[in-house]
Parts: structure tokens; C-alpha cells; sequence
């Protein structure tokens, strides 16, 4: 396989929620590459369109305009019968770990689906493969006559990402998969899907609201607000010193968990969260941002390029590196 | 070796007078296959004043059912409580459903987890506010009106006149949570629990949520109780961290000694399985889940995912213990930092590589067995106040 | 984890519960295997005339001199096969109506809504009236007219409950494994819809078998001599008063037959519901 040649591309994807007046425009003019053996991180706070663009990209709601493409291939418009072929492919794990099972079935038979509506595994092999991916994610033979409701949050995430990798995919969407889960357990998940990718040479599109997390496991980040990439770039580069006010943010309140002053001045002005009914003019966050001019209100700014793949969309991108923050700023 | 003192169950703060002490509290709960859960054993916390204690766990910790508890929240058939809790020399689990009811909003309120449920849906939100004053507060509508603006605009409300009139759910998450807190500090308490107050805002949100009740309760010296599973959140306004495990408080202390001298196992685990921004190491995780409340073993409650757990924290469940600083206690035999827990180290690596079970007994003549009975003993003399071991008594075998 | 699993199976019924599958375990056997038993004919007058509960009749007779516990016994396969037949004729075709309309939420689901509505706003009575008039008193009309009546019911129940549970995630993760409509709504939406549809089921028998009484009552049910419980309360009811008072009886199996079995199969109902919605709290 070429490594250069990426597994998925969306091009300036655009996927609208709701029908006329009620329309809601959840993922704007959107594009993002991921490559085989990459794990690309999406952050973004709730309500920011990233769940509406992981379905979106596995095809589960339909997109307004813009491209969608499966190595070379362009599945935008493509049928559901033809798309199904593909799917094997491109799997999704969701956050909430009980409701993405069955509760009427056992695990046994979860995770036997897939394999029959595939059918690339002949039947004899179907429960080595089973017991093989069990063992993988960490569960046993024991569980696979339980049903959902009999075990934890935890395990029950495991099921998913073991239903998820039966088909061996070449990408796993995982969307905010470990939000609901107790810290330690959360530990557990992230550090079985390093082991996983390192394992399978998977691919994978996390998705999160907690930066600290996504950038634990990402190779690449995307910074999502209010159904725009504000910034992408390599993860370490975006941590260490974000371009855009909103990264900052969020690194800034991730940094400073620990003990923080109280008596430095948030740099947030108090104002409401938008939702993505009522986005702002120019740049979306201008009414958040503490460098916000005129031309921010007016203008929305277009992602341009900043470094090697880092972009950045922003009148008056930040120049200092959070490590040697300082209360001045250099606008 | 340091010198351990053993203390018995007391858990008193010699550091500031308690607003609220908990004594021996145990919450058993009755659940419809008619089996007793203890969801809450031998809590023994002093709140101290003024100041703001953090409680931090995990699912099955107990901690939301400590708040419910002192609130008087769960005086239904289904749960057997034993223990005192005493609020100003009253003690709340006794008072009569009326009086509790003055305390409550009047001098102890609390913030709950989601502001929707917590929301009167088809009442506008200003006269939730008002309505709160007016029960507990002397005062005359116009009065009350005028605080009810005032609390919105101090907990960051754009346009409290025009606000007043919304209805819940015009409002976004991060706003109701803001009223929540109106509606908490609306009668002026004394102490406040807030259970969960920024689980599901956003971490931008998170941070000012926070330092509102920061503000707060610096403004209006208030006590506050603040409940999350969340370390982070805690950290960043308390000034000491309460750790609860499988219904118990297994350590207390002030929150940088928390985090930086930990002496609970759980406590380091649970540090370093938080993910950190800034550093690549590999996340430390947890064996194993949550306790599950119904096989909870006699001991220790972490013992089965603890680390350096001993046969002994299997059997026994460790009692309350504090170095030179008394104000941080915890509840381990092995705590980290000291020599047993270097010993303890060592055992389990040793049983790790050569694959012995970390929960079978060992046989009669070990050395493990015998310190195993050395403490055994030494814990059934720790239940006499009088009798103080010394410190050649509690580990002879090293 | 075994603790767990028995803490699933202990749900604990109440004994009332046992009870009534207890009633209705009997009263099915029986009615199913009448023929095969020594019981005396259904038919057969006698000249013991409103005879009063002994050993040669366990339930007495009629006016006609007819065992009572033998017509009793027949009059139960009349009343619980148009009990359950008609429930299960309307179970299967409301049910299916129901998925396939909450399922594609498309112009089929229009078109059902309205079928239905047709169905609930139409007079029940004139319809039997006129089905019965036209092809006389079979068993098959009654039953297919109550069937029919009781579409809606089924249709509703179905419907709501397969919009309900197509929200779940289980079901955007079986289109994401690339699983067919078809196979997501038998495989995944019809076990998930079973328990509230069953629960109302068994509420829908007792109510059918009422209204095989009502009907009976106003004339309208299988005819005479053929027993069923209704006829057989119509029957008495229709006696002298001294006749009645001579023998209470002619009219007490029939109605606690049908009081006991009503309450067993509504207690059933509940009791499944109740079940459930435990069931689906505690995800």
C-alpha cells in the first residue's frame, strides 16, 4: 500500500442538521486527511459539529456538499449497496458503551455479526477469530455469554472496539469513546488502542472534548470550533505553542489543572458559549477572543499555512509558545 | 522507620473548628432483590471552615450519597443509616423533616449535577430564585427581586433584568449551571455541596464555573464540600482533597500534599492515570474495574487493584493513620514513601515473576504468614484508645 | 461476575404472578384437551333441571338439564381461542405495520398512520353488526372482526417503540458494520420491541375476551347451543328470577371463569411491563 496516498480525504465537507428554517450548518467547509498508520486527533468542545462529521465520514448522515473519498475512490455519492463493501473498512466506536450494544444479545453473537454480514471468514474460523480479538482488547471466553447489561462501562467499550477491529479496519473512528469512563479506566482504553495501532498498524480519527487526552494518542490535531477547523497542525507543535486564542485556551486550562493561580485573570471574557444556532459574524470566536480587532467581527479569516502542515485560521495569530507564557501578550 | 502514630477512628482537624463533623457514619442501601448494599462505611470527616474540601472518587466511591446523606436526602425506607452527622451542635440525621428543612437552602444548599433536571422546567428562572428567598429570608418581594438581579449579575448572567423572565431552557448549559449556583447562594448559607457542578460543560466553561465558586466563597466565608470525580477540577480551588474508594475516605489531606507526597496508593495511581498535556509518558492504568459494591472484601477496598497489596489488606480493613503532619491521614498499611511499602513492593514483584497468586493464603510456615498474624494482632489491640503500639511491635520482623 | 448474572435471574415476581400463569395453565389445558377427557357431553340435556353442585355434576346443570362443568370447560375453548387468535392475528399484522411505518418514517408511514386512524375512529359495534348480519354467527368473523379491531393497538405500541429504539447507538453501529435494513430491523428492532408489545398482548386477550361476552350478550356471538362464557352468562341471565335464585350457579362458573381469567392476563401484562421498564432503567 502507498503510504503517501491517504486512506481518507473529506474536501471541504459542509453537512447540515434539520430541514429549512430549522437548519443548523454542524460541519463548515471542513477538509482533513488521514493517512494509513496515522492517529489524528479532533478536539472540540460539545455541540462543535465533530460527532455530525465522524458520521458524516462513515457515511450515517447525509453531507450538503463538499467530497469524500476512500483512498482514490470518491464515495461521496456513492449507493449504500456499493459503499457497503467499503465499510469494513471504516468502523465507529461511539461514546456511550452500553447503548451501542444490543441489549437482547449476548457478546458472543455481537460480536459474530459483522463476520456474517462480511463474510470474508469462513464459519469454522469465525470463533478463533473471536476469541483472538477478545483477548486483544482484554476480555475472555467468559464473557462471551454475557450480555450487555452484565458488565462494566469499561468492558463494555471494550466490546465495541473488539466489534469494531473483528473486520480488521484500516481506520477507527472513536468518538469521545472514553467520556463517560472512570479516570482509571479510561487509562485502560487509551493505553489498549496505543497498543492496537502500534499492533495493527491501525488508523485512527480520535475524537474528543479533553485535549490532554486526544493529544496523548494523536499523531496529528485538528482544533474544532463551532463547526470549523480552526487550527491543524503535528500535535506536538499545537500543544507547545498554539496559533489560534481558542487552542491556547484549551491548552491553557489544561496546563494550569494543576494548583493554578486564581488570582491571574481568566482569559476568557464572560460571555455565553455559542451554539451553532447563533453563530457569530466574521470570526466565529472573535466575542471569546482577547486579541479580537474590528476586521475579526467582519471577516471570517480562511486556514492558512503556518509551518510545515500547520494551519492556522486567524487574523492575529498568538507568537508566543506556552511554555514560556507570561501574563503580556504580543499583539 | 518513621514513627507511626495509630489514632482510633477519630478523625479530628486540629487545624480549624469544624463546620461539619461526621462521625462513624455507614449508609446501607436496600435494593429491590432485597440484598444490603454499604455504600458508605465508618466515614469519619471533619469540614473544617471556611475553607473548601474536595472530595474526589470514582463510581461506587460513595461520594454523591455523602452529600445526599448530610442533606438528609435519603431518609426513605430504603437505607439504613447509622452515625452522626453534626451541623452546629445539631445532629442532621436526628432533626425532624421540618427543621431539616430550614437548614436546607437556608444555611446548607447544594449544587447538583445537571442543572436541567434541577431546573423547574415550567417556572421562569428568576422566580425559582426568588421563590428560595422568599421561603427562608424575611423579606418583601420587591426585596427579593432586587437580590434575585443582584445574584445573577455576581454569578456572571449577561442582562439579569431581562434574564429574570427566561425560562430554563432558553438558557445554555454553562448558564443554568450559573443559576444553579444563584439558586444555591441565594439565602446566604453557611456551607455548600456542590455534586459534580462542571461534569458535562466544556473546559473553558469548566475553569470559570470553578473560580465563581471560588469567588464565592471567599466573598461570603462559606464552607463549601466540593464532590468530583475529576482531580483536576478539584485541584484547582480546594484547599484539601478528601480520596474515597468503595465508600470509605482512604485519604485527607491538603491539596498540594495530595498531589505531590501521596501516601495512598489509589490516590498515586489515580494521578497517574490522568492524561497530561505536556508529558508523553505512558499513562499508568489501573488493574481491574470500580468495586462492585456487593462483593465488597472485608478489608481494604482497593486491595484487589492495589499494587502492593498484602494478604493482610485482604483481611483486615486498615484503620486511619497520620505521619509527623496531622492533617494528612490516610487509611493503608503500605503506604507509599515509607519502608513497608518498599518491602511490599519487592514481595509482590517477587510473586509477580514467579506467578504466585496474590490472594491465596500462603502456607503455615512462611515468613509472610508470620507478619501476617504479627498485624493481625497488633490491629485488634489498636481497637483498645489506650493501648499505643510501638513501632518495634507493629513490624518485629524487619 | 456469576453473582451478577443471579442477580438477574432473582427478579422476583410476586407470588400473585405465579398464581396466574398457575390459572391459566389450567384453564388452557383443559379447554385444550376437552375432547380427550371424560367429560360428559356439552350437549346432552338431562332431566335434571338447574341442579345445584353435586357429585354427578360438579358444577350442576342448566335449564335444559346440561352438565354446567362440561359447558363451562367447552365454553373456555370458544372464549380463549377468540381470546388469543384474535390478539395474535392482530399482534402480528399491527405489529409488522407498526416497524416497517416507525422504521422508514417515509410515505409508508404515512399511509399506515392513516390506515389505522381509520381503524380507531370506526364504529366497533355497527362493524360486528354488519359483518354478522352478512355472514351470520361463525367463529371465524368474530374472531377476524376483533382482530381486526385491535390492529390500531398494535400498530401504535410497534411504532412508537421502533422510533424509540432506533435512536440507540446499537443501531447506527449494525449500519455502520454494514448490516441491511432488512436484517436491522428483524435482527435488532423486533427483539428490542417485543417485551412492551407482548406485555400489551396479554392485556389485549382479556379484552377480547370481554368483548366476546359483550357480543354474547347482545346476541351476537357463536349460537347456542355452542357454549362460550358469554353465551353462557347471556344464557343465564335471560332465566326467571326464580329460576335463578333456584340456581345461582347457572351463572357464577360462567362469570368467574371470566373474572379470573381477565385479572390473570391483565396481573401478567403488568407484571411483564413492569419487568421491562426495570429492565431498560438500568442501562
Amino acid at each position: 500500500m502507498n503510504d503517501f496516498q491517504p486512506l481518507i480525504q473529506v474536501n471541504n465537507l459542509t453537512v447540515k442538521l434539520g430541514r429549512g428554517s430549522n437548519s443548523v450548518t454542524a460541519v463548515d467547509d471542513v477538509s482533513l486527511v488521514v493517512f494509513p498508520s496515522e492517529v489524528v486527533g479532533l478536539v472540540g468542545e460539545s455541540g462543535c459539529g465533530k460527532s455530525s462529521l465522524a458520521k458524516a465520514i462513515v457515511k450515517l448522515i447525509a453531507t450538503h456538499s463538499g467530497e469524500l473519498y476512500y483512498k482514490d475512490l470518491n464515495v461521496t455519492n456513492l449507493s449504500e449497496r456499493k459503499f457497503r463493501k467499503i465499510r469494513k473498512n471504516l468502523q465507529l466506536v461511539l461514546q456511550d458503551p452500553y447503548s451501542a450494544l444490543d441489549p437482547t444479545k449476548k457478546i458472543k453473537s455481537i460480536l459474530k455479526e459483522p463476520l456474517k454480514i462480511h463474510k470474508i471468514v469462513p464459519r469454522n474460523q469465525r470463533d478463533d477469530l473471536i476469541k483472538d480479538v477478545l483477548s486483544q482488547v482484554g476480555l475472555t471466553e467468559a464473557h462471551l455469554n454475557s450480555r450487555p447489561f452484565e458488565l462494566s462501562g469499561g468492558q463494555c467499550q471494550r466490546v465495541n472496539i473488539a466489534r469494531a477491529l473483528i473486520l480488521s479496519p484500516e481506520l477507527i473512528i472513536c468518538d469521545e469513546i472514553v467520556s463517560a469512563l472512570d479516570v482509571s479506566i479510561q487509562a485502560q482504553i487509551l493505553n489498549l488502542l496505543k497498543d492496537l495501532k502500534v499492533a495493527r498498524n491501525l488508523s485512527l480519527l480520535f475524537i474528543a472534548h479533553d485535549i490532554s487526552v486526544v493529544s496523548y494518542l494523536s499523531d496529528y490535531l485538528l482544533v474544532m470550533y463551532l463547526g470549523k477547523i480552526v487550527e491543524q497542525g503535528p500535535t506536538k507543535e499545537v500543544i507547545n505553542s498554539p496559533k489560534h486564542h481558542y487552542s491556547f485556551l484549551l491548552t491553557d486550562s489544561a496546563l494550569n489543572s494543576h494548583f493554578s493561580n486564581l488570582s491571574q485573570q481568566s482569559e476568557v471574557k464572560p460571555t455565553e458559549v455559542p451554539s451553532l444556532r447563533s453563530i457569530p459574524t466574521g470570526c466565529r470566536f472573535h466575542p471569546r477572543c482577547p486579541a479580537a480587532t474590528e476586521i475579526c467581527k467582519e471577516v471570517e479569516p480562511p486556514l492558512e499555512k503556518i509551518g510545515l502542515r500547520h494551519y492556522v485560521a486567524c487574523h492575529h495569530p498568538r507568537t508566543i509558545t506556552v511554555k514560556n507564557q507570561s501574563a503580556s501578550e504580543n499583539y | 522507620m518513621t514513627a507511626i502514630k495509630v489514632l482510633n477512628k477519630e478523625f479530628a482537624t486540629e487545624l480549624t473548628d469544624p463546620i461539619l463533623c461526621i462521625e462513624n457514619l455507614s449508609v446501607k442501601i436496600k435494593t429491590p432483590e432485597k440484598k444490603i448494599l454499604p455504600v458508605l462505611t465508618d466515614i469519619n470527616l471533619d469540614v473544617p471552615k471556611s475553607k473548601i474540601l474536595g472530595v474526589v472518587g470514582e463510581s461506587g466511591s460513595g461520594k454523591t450519597m455523602l452529600a445526599k446523606t448530610i442533606l438528609g436526602l435519603n431518609r426513605s425506607q430504603n437505607y439504613e443509616i447509622s452515625g452522626k452527622v453534626i451541623f452546629n451542635g445539631i445532629n442532621l440525621l436526628e432533626i425532624s423533616a421540618k427543621e431539616l428543612r430550614k437548614i436546607r437552602g437556608s444555611q446548607i444548599s447544594m449544587i447538583f449535577q445537571d442543572p436541567l433536571s434541577a431546573l423547574n422546567p415550567v417556572m421562569k428562572v428568576g422566580k425559582q430564585i426568588t421563590e428560595a428567598i422568599l421561603t427562608h429570608l424575611d423579606v418583601s418581594k420587591s426585596e427579593a427581586t432586587e437580590q434575585t438581579f443582584e445574584l445573577l449579575r455576581s454569578v456572571g448572567i449577561p442582562d439579569p433584568e431581562k434574564r429574570f423572565h427566561w425560562y430554563p431552557h432558553q438558557l445554555s448549559g454553562g448558564q443554568r449551571q450559573r443559576i444553579l449556583i444563584a439558586l444555591a447562594l441565594a439565602c446566604g448559607p453557611v456551607m455548600l455541596l456542590a455534586d459534580e457542578p462542571t461534569t458535562g460543560l466544556d473546559a473553558t466553561l469548566r475553569r470559570q464555573i470553578i473560580e465563581l465558586i471560588a469567588r464565592e466563597q471567599i466573598q461570603r466565608d462559606m464552607s463549601v464540600i466540593l464532590i468530583s470525580h475529576d482531580l483536576a477540577t478539584i485541584s484547582q480551588i480546594s484547599d484539601y482533597v478528601a480520596v474515597m474508594y468503595g465508600g470509605k475516605i482512604v485519604e485527607l489531606a491538603p491539596t498540594k500534599t495530595i498531589f505531590t507526597h501521596p501516601k495512598m496508593p489509589y490516590t498515586s495511581a489515580l494521578l497517574e492515570a490522568i492524561p497530561k498535556i505536556n508529558s508523553d509518558t505512558k499513562l499508568k492504568s489501573i488493574k481491574g474495574s470500580p468495586p462492585n459494591l456487593e462483593d465488597l472484601n472485608r478489608g481494604c477496598p482497593f486491595a484487589p487493584r492495589c499494587d502492593v497489596a498484602q494478604p493482610v489488606c485482604f483481611k483486615i480493613n486498615p484503620p486511619i493513620f497520620f505521619d509527623e503532619d496531622p492533617s494528612h491521614k490516610y487509611s493503608c498499611f503500605f503506604p507509599i514513601g515509607s519502608k513497608e511499602y518498599d518491602i511490599a513492593s519487592e514481595i509482590n514483584e517477587y510473586k509477580l515473576a514467579n506467578e504466585i497468586s496474590f490472594e491465596s493464603p500462603l502456607s503455615e510456615n512462611s515468613q509472610l504468614n508470620k507478619q501476617d498474624n504479627e498485624l493481625v494482632k497488633t490491629s485488634e489491640q489498636l481497637n483498645n484508645p489506650d493501648i499505643e503500639p510501638t513501632s518495634d511491635e507493629v513490624f518485629s520482623d524487619e | 461476575m456469576s453473582q451478577m448474572l443471579e442477580k438477574q435471574k432473582s427478579r422476583r415476581f410476586s407470588p400473585g404472578f405465579y398464581l396466574a400463569c398457575l390459572w391459566l395453565l389450567v384453564i388452557v389445558v383443559s379447554a385444550a384437551a376437552a375432547p380427550y377427557i371424560h367429560l360428559q357431553k356439552p350437549d346432552a340435556q338431562s332431566s335434571a333441571i338447574l341442579a345445584l353442585p353435586s357429585s354427578a355434576h360438579w358444577f350442576g346443570t342448566d335449564n335444559l338439564g346440561r352438565d354446567l362443568f362440561s359447558r363451562v370447560i367447552y365454553g373456555g375453548r370458544v372464549s380463549l381461542l377468540v381470546g388469543f387468535l384474535s390478539i395474535a392475528i392482530g399482534l402480528i399484522i399491527g405489529g409488522l405495520m407498526g416497524m416497517i411505518a416507525g422504521f422508514s418514517q417515509r410515505l409508508i408511514d404515512v399511509i399506515f398512520n392513516q390506515f389505522s386512524n381509520f381503524v380507531i375512529a370506526f364504529p366497533a359495534i355497527i362493524l360486528l353488526l354488519a359483518v354478522i348480519t352478512v355472514e351470520g354467527q361463525h367463529l371465524s368473523w368474530i374472531v377476524g372482526v376483533i382482530a381486526f379491531l385491535s390492529i390500531p393497538v398494535f400498530f401504535r405500541i410497534s411504532r412508537a417503540s421502533t422510533l424509540s429504539v432506533k435512536q440507540r447507538d446499537f443501531i447506527l453501529s449494525a449500519k455502520v458494520l454494514g448490516a441491511q435494513r432488512r436484517k436491522i430491523l428483524f435482527s435488532h428492532i423486533l427483539p428490542n420491541i417485543l417485551p412492551p408489545v407482548l406485555s400489551i398482548a396479554f392485556i389485549g386477550v382479556s379484552a377480547a375476551i370481554i368483548a366476546e361476552g359483550v357480543l354474547a350478550y347482545l346476541g351476537l356471538s357463536v349460537k347456542l347451543p355452542i357454549a362460550s362464557w358469554g353465551n353462557l352468562i347471556s344464557q343465564g341471565a335471560q332465566l326467571e328470577s326464580y329460576q335463578l335464585s333456584a340456581d345461582p350457579w347457572v351463572v357464577i362458573w360462567p362469570s368467574l371463569a371470566i373474572i379470573l381469567t381477565t385479572l390473570s392476563l391483565n396481573y401478567i401484562g403488568v407484571s411483564l411491563q413492569r419487568l421491562f421498564d426495570r429492565r431498560t432503567q438500568r442501562l
